[in-house]
């Protein structure tokens, strides 16, 4: 059973955002490019929508969390949404092709993976794994690091991969974000 | 993108959460230093940033708006329910508020009998104290 939770009000989302500090503009920015980056969405609009959402009472703000924290897990279930839509859209097929009946005019796609589909997406990951890589050729505690992350370490686990003491792992792991940053700065606005 | 056989997917997935992770625990002044040295002034960004969100603000302002107009729509559209009333309790309460009309009120000879007026007469006459202010609404009107 869930406890009851306070959420905020429209006025008090709306009060909040106003007053964030050019920090938080700055994460909520960051934040957006990054979504966007996996997502393959634009990031203006992903916090648009997050913006709208706030205030429509279509997500809520519960009081006891953070303003920046509330609006980058309203991006991401945005984010996640749409790609869920995009996986489960329906492909429409030109009624008057030759040789097409018209029973086949509407296909929904199915969300299972054909063995094409999957070849593709290995083929996509390893090319995406070593473009991340490829930003680090003379550091292999950054490529560990990177890595490490795709392969789905976390914490102490992830230290222990790039064989850094903390403050020498709380650097790299600023250096591979701010490399990471660049990089997505690239193809898109960050 | 994000199914159970969309590794690719999962595994970015997790690399901007690290990455969000790592920029929530960067200082303000590292993370404004940051900006300023890739894209420019922080503040230009907020102002930018404010702008979107306004339109935001407007956006929803209008959504609601349009709700709103959605709901008074439907509302004049839906066919009203009939009350029923019990004229017995409407014929004294319009009886008792005869009785203690201000003199300053003026009410036909027809009106001050209300015996002899139809139960629609009634029925408009109190309606028309009430909307005069001389009789005080009554919820129920005399429902049952």
């Amino acid at each position: 059973m869930k406890a009851d939770v306070t959420v905020r009000s429209r006025e008090e989302i709306a009060t909040a955002i106003r007053m964030l500090t050019d920090a938080q503009w700055v994460r909520l920015r960051k934040a957006s490019a990054y979504f966007a980056w996996v997502y393959g969405l634009d990031g203006d609009d992903l916090r648009q929508e997050a913006f709208f959402r706030a205030l429509a009472g279509g997500r809520k703000w519960p009081t006891n969390v953070d303003v920046i924290r509330f609006l980058i897990e309203a991006m991401r279930s945005i984010a996640n949404g749409e790609a869920e839509k995009a996986e489960n859209q329906i492909e429409k097929v030109s009624i008057g092709q030759p040789g097409v009946s018209a029973e086949s005019a509407v296909d929904i796609k199915d969300s299972t993976q054909s063995q094409e589909e999957t070849m593709m997406n290995a083929e996509s990951d390893d090319a995406t794994r070593q473009n991340l890589l490829g930003l680090f050729p003379n550091d292999p505690q950054a490529r560990d690091l990177v890595d490490g992350i795709l392969a789905g370490y976390v914490g102490e686990e992830l230290r222990t991969l790039t064989d850094l003491d903390e403050k020498g792992y709380a650097s790299k792991r600023r250096f591979m974000r701010r490399t990471v940053d660049r990089h997505i700065s690239e193809a898109k606005k960050l | 993108m994000t199914s159970a056989g969309n590794k690719r997917g999962e595994a970015l997935i997790r690399l901007a959460d690290a990455l969000i992770e790592d920029m929530l625990a960067t200082s303000d002044q590292d993370i404004l230093a940051e900006f300023t040295e890739a894209k420019g002034d922080p503040a230009m960004n907020a102002q930018e940033m404010r702008a979107h969100f306004e339109k935001s603000v407007l956006s929803a302002n209008k959504d609601r708006l349009r709700a709103a107009q959605a709901g008074l729509a439907r509302d004049k559209a839906a066919p009203s329910t009939p009350k029923i009333v019990s004229m017995a309790n409407v014929r004294n309460r319009l009886k008792r508020a005869l009785a203690t009309c201000p003199p300053g009120v003026k009410l036909t000879l027809a009106a001050r009998n209300e015996s002899d007026l139809s139960d629609s007469d009634v029925l408009g006459m109190l309606q028309d104290l009430e909307e005069l202010g001389i009789v005080a609404p009554d919820d129920d009107n005399g429902q049952l």
